[in-house]
């Protein structure tokens, strides 16, 4: 049984401008997230991804479709039953800084969970349960950390910090929303490290979002890649299979962008993107049929009139309904 | 354990030393400290009050340092007994405009929907009384013999403001990344209020406690000198009231000191709060502490 | 031939908070040639930006510049130290001669004027005479290099995305005809395909004016998109500095290599990436030897000492490259 289940999980906000139209922050979602995976939700902002990771914490409910939890409807969860999971799934915020009350110590902050849910008895306790959780994540000597305040430490450390919190309450699950995306670049490996071990040593799923697809292949190189555009799941497939042959054109468009620091393998990036037009359409005018089809090089007819479904291709899921044409293309050579 | 218990000793320490690094609110400081102390240690100290027929209305003098007033009591004495009145008074206006203040503003930021807007809609309609018309009329159909009923008086008309105020302060914080955390984390709604929006609500709210009791002394004062408060203490205001009214102080007579002293004390004690408030702010906030 | 358009010398920018004084840029010399485009890499404490307004004499309070010699380079005319100009005979040269994109430039806009009246007063700022359907023509063709359209024109900066308010901002640099450009983070907050197109953008404006630029940026990846040559900043320093290529393959600084070696890529060996050890440094309390020492790998195996006398100068290693690390050849030897 899997740990969290979307089915087609939708989240429409209202459109402040224009009452009655709506907003499709996520549409259609379906996703099933296993003990111990780790996944990475990839996408450029607007796609959605934040949205998502919202909706598994259970900050945003579902406009349309439901969550399960072990199987239970998470609405249908009362009491002890909710406790059990809101504990069990957790978060990694992308500002360290925002996400740490400035007026209170760390420790101060990282107690009261424990005191609330009695996983600590008394202060001293706590003070012991932290001190043994920022020795595993690093922060050694934990009485430094424990007694400054947040403006006081760095980017690196607070988001270790931010981890160490997640990790207190014994999840799940976690989801780490851009966690490395403001802290140093020469730190982002050491960081994602630890998730990584928590992963191996206590079998916590990770839903690692980002727009950054080196670090998404660095921590789920043996997992799963799910790509979003404009609120909806365009691709999802194993992360080397994916990345080695992208389906959906988007994605190919996405990962022929990113910019690599080898200037030897400069002459081999591509001089013109496969992609119609620069910008993004924005959420709140999202075009008819396949949301991609106004960019993308390969469009058709039935592009504009009918949004493609999810469907397999070569081992993975794709919203394409031209996949198989394309890819026999990129097979020849472009 | 020693660690929290250095915390709070360090913490103490870091406020002080702001307070005392910043000379206008290092001025503040002093100058409500010695009122504090007149107020609660002076009735304790100085000799009963007598009355002196013989010697009253005389300027200031050895024997006296302030004169003496109508019935020949010390005038210094009297403003020393009614310092701790003055300090009562204003401080329960500001416990009860506050207590007020914060328990509207937090329920109705955190909860939104109709709960705020009824409650709003009830602040908005005491923000737009007229205050001290409205003190004047209650005075006068509520019958003030202590400081604590004269302070809820003056206080119930104080809140509104400072409610909208901390209302929208709490709006700001509640989508912060802090509280979200915590929601996720299972912290209940009570726990959220007390630990992670109040601490940060702390300074606006003392700043604005400061402020209230300036302001509550003013009214008090004002309303003692229309003669609208049958107090019997020894409070400043009953002191200008008597002598604008029986001793033709403003007319320029010996009694000009018996006037200007709780005049100038009152003075000194609204620049005193002025000037500690405006330290007030750094000194709280951890930030800017380090 | 490569034709000097920048020398910096000893430049050294102060900062004064709190009764200490910190070195945010120490004794920076370097030296950019016409018509190359320059990347300066450094993350938080580096310097790189304090760097960049400090040769454009854009230091506020509380911060100074107290020396060094910026000497720029006319096309035709005497060098001139531009720091022994007064706040208005420099005024003359910005824009005109050497423009700034800096990151987070499209909250630079003045929010109620249309992008064209941005052009004219900007053209006017400095050139009164120049009639306003000169100063248009020219914008449209700006705007047509950075594939905007010209409708652009019309519009206020609240009506257009980040991508385009980034590259309005690049065209409006553009308008008096500069030498030199500097960026800094312009790619940063930037979504994947729009930083590609902007790359894009800035080489085909580079090749076509024959502009020199100036990346400074924590992005290490975009050098091997885009840049020649390669300058490296730690905690105020300059410590290595050379020709891109062999920055990468051969580089003779211990953080120049673990910089390369920390960042994640599409098509790397996941399991040879590793983090710098160690926390970014902390400008008010330096240490009492080479200021990388703390998180050398050289130093943790005792192949160097950390001297701090020995690294007050830089040291020339391959062609054309400059290290501060005067042990290189040990550390480096293979």
């Amino acid at each position: 049984m899997s740990l969290v289940k979307l089915e087609n999980v939708s989240v429409y906000f209202k459109n402040e401008k224009n009452p009655k139209q709506q907003i499709g922050a996520l549409v259609g979602m379906n996703l099933e997230i296993e003990p111990g995976e780790i996944i990475a939700v990839v996408g450029e902002s607007g796609c959605g991804k934040t949205t998502l990771g919202k909706v598994i914490t259970d900050i945003y409910q579902p406009t349309e479709g439901r969550m399960l939890y072990k199987g239970k409807d998470l609405r249908t969860l009362k009491g002890k039953e909710y406790r059990e999971y809101r504990l069990a799934v957790q978060m990694i915020h992308q500002d360290s800084y925002a996400a740490l009350n400035p007026n209170r110590t760390i420790f101060q902050s990282l107690s009261l969970p424990l005191l609330q849910h009695k996983l600590a008895r008394n202060q001293r306790q706590a003070w012991d349960q932290l001190s043994e959780l920022f020795n595993d994540v690093g922060l050694t000597p934990p009485e430094q950390f424990l007694s400054k305040y947040p403006h006081q430490l760095s980017g690196g450390q607070r988001q270790r910090i931010l981890l160490a919190r997640a990790l207190s309450v014994k999840p799940s699950l976690i989801v780490a929303d851009e966690p490395v995306s403001m802290v140093d670049v020469s730190l982002r490996i050491s960081l994602l490290d630890l998730m990584a071990r928590a992963n191996k040593k206590h079998g916590i799923s990770f839903v690692y979002i980002t727009h950054d697809l080196g670090t998404a292949r660095y921590i789920a190189h043996h997992g799963r890649i799910a790509v979003m555009y404009l609120g909806r799941m365009i691709e999802t497939n194993q992360i080397q299979a994916a990345l080695d042959a992208p389906a959906h054109p988007y994605f190919h468009a996405l990962i022929s962008a990113v910019p690599e620091a080898d200037p030897t393998l400069r002459e081999g990036r591509l001089t013109q993107l496969p992609l119609r037009s620069f910008d993004m359409p924005s959420v709140t005018n999202a075009p008819p049929g396949c949301k991609f089809h106004p960019r993308c090089p390969y469009a058709e007819a039935v592009c504009e009139q009918e949004e493609p479904r999810l469907r397999e291709f070569k081992g993975g899921l794709v919203a394409c309904h031209l996949v198989e044409k394309i890819r026999a293309g990129a097979l020849n050579g472009e | 354990m020693n660690n929290r218990q250095n915390d709070r000793l360090a913490g103490v320490k870091a406020f002080f030393s702001v307070i005392w690094r910043n000379p206008m609110s290092r001025a503040g400081f002093i100058i409500l400290l010695v009122f504090l102390l007149m107020a609660v240690f002076g009735p304790m100290v100085i000799p009963p009050l007598k009355s002196d027929y013989a010697n009253r209305l005389q300027g200031p003098s050895a024997a006296h340092w302030l004169g003496t007033d109508l019935a020949g009591k010390d005038t210094l004495l009297q403003l020393i007994l009614g310092s701790r009145d003055v300090l009562l008074v204003a401080a329960y206006a500001g416990l009860f405009a506050v207590l007020i203040a914060a328990v509207i503003g937090i329920v109705a930021g955190l909860n939104g929907g109709w709960v705020d807007r009824i409650l709003m809609l009830f602040t908005d309609v005491v923000l737009t009384m007229p205050s001290f018309p409205v003190t004047m009329i209650l005075s006068m159909i509520v019958r003030i013999t202590d400081p604590l009923v004269f302070g809820l008086v003056l206080g119930l008309w104080s809140w509104a403001g400072l409610a909208k105020a901390i209302r929208s302060q709490v709006l700001g914080l509640k989508h912060r990344e802090f509280i979200e955390a915590s929601r996720i984390m299972g912290i209940s709604k009570l726990n959220i209020i007390l630990y992670d929006v109040l601490p940060n609500l702390v300074s606006y709210i003392a700043v604005n406690f400061i402020s209230i009791m300036k302001g509550a002394i003013t009214s008090s004062v004002g309303l003692m000198i229309l003669g609208l408060v049958p107090f019997q203490g020894n409070h400043w205001g009953v002191m200008i009231q008597v002598a604008i009214s029986q001793t033709g102080a403003l007319l320029g007579s010996a009694s000009m000191v018996y006037f200007l002293a709780p005049v100038i004390c009152l003075m000194l004690f609204q620049l005193g709060s002025y000037f500690f408030a405006s330290g007030l702010d750094e000194a709280l906030n951890p930030r800017l502490r380090s | 031939m490569p034709t000097p358009i920048l020398e910096v010398k000893n430049l050294t920018v102060e900062f004064s908070l709190h009764g200490r004084t910190i070195r945010a840029c120490d004794n920076v010399s370097l030296t950019i040639n016409r018509g190359e485009i320059v990347g300066i890499i450094g993350e938080s404490g580096s310097g790189k930006t304090t760097l960049v307004s400090g040769i454009l004499n854009l230091i506020q309070a509380p911060g100074k510049i107290t020396s060094g010699e910026v000497i720029y380079h006319p096309r035709s005319g005497e060098p001139v130290d531009l720091r022994k100009l007064s706040p208005e005979q420099f005024a003359k040269h910005r824009w005109t001669n050497l423009t700034t994109v800096f990151q987070a430039a499209q909250n630079v806009m003045n929010p109620s004027l249309r992008v064209k009246e941005h052009f004219l007063e900007t053209a006017w700022a400095h050139e009164p005479n120049l009639k306003e359907e000169e100063i248009l023509s020219k914008a449209r063709d700006l705007l047509s290099k950075v594939r905007l359209e010209d409708r652009v024109l019309d519009c206020y900066p609240h009506q257009l995305s980040g991508g385009m308010k980034q590259r309005t901002i690049i065209a409006l640099s553009l308008i008096l005809n500069p030498d030199i450009i500097f960026l800094d983070e312009p790619t940063t907050a930037l979504d994947v395909i729009t930083q590609w197109y902007i790359l894009e953008i800035l080489k085909g404006i580079q090749k076509e004016y024959g502009l020199t630029m100036v990346f400074s940026t924590h992005d290490v990846s975009i050098i091997g998109s885009i840049v020649d040559r390669l300058g490296v900043m730690y905690a105020g320093q300059l410590v290595e500095y050379g020709p891109v290529l062999t920055m990468f393959k051969q580089p003779t600084h211990p953080y120049t290599a673990g910089l390369m070696t920390a960042i994640p890529s599409l098509r790397d060996d996941v399991t040879k990436r590793k983090a710098i050890p160690g926390n970014p440094p902390d400008l008010a309390k330096l240490p009492d030897s080479c200021r990388f020492a703390p998180r050398c790998f050289a130093h943790a195996q005792g192949l160097c000492a950390g001297d701090k006398a020995a690294t007050e100068r830089l040291y020339p290693s391959h062609p054309e490259q400059y290290t501060r690390c005067y042990s290189w050849e040990k550390v480096f030897k293979s």
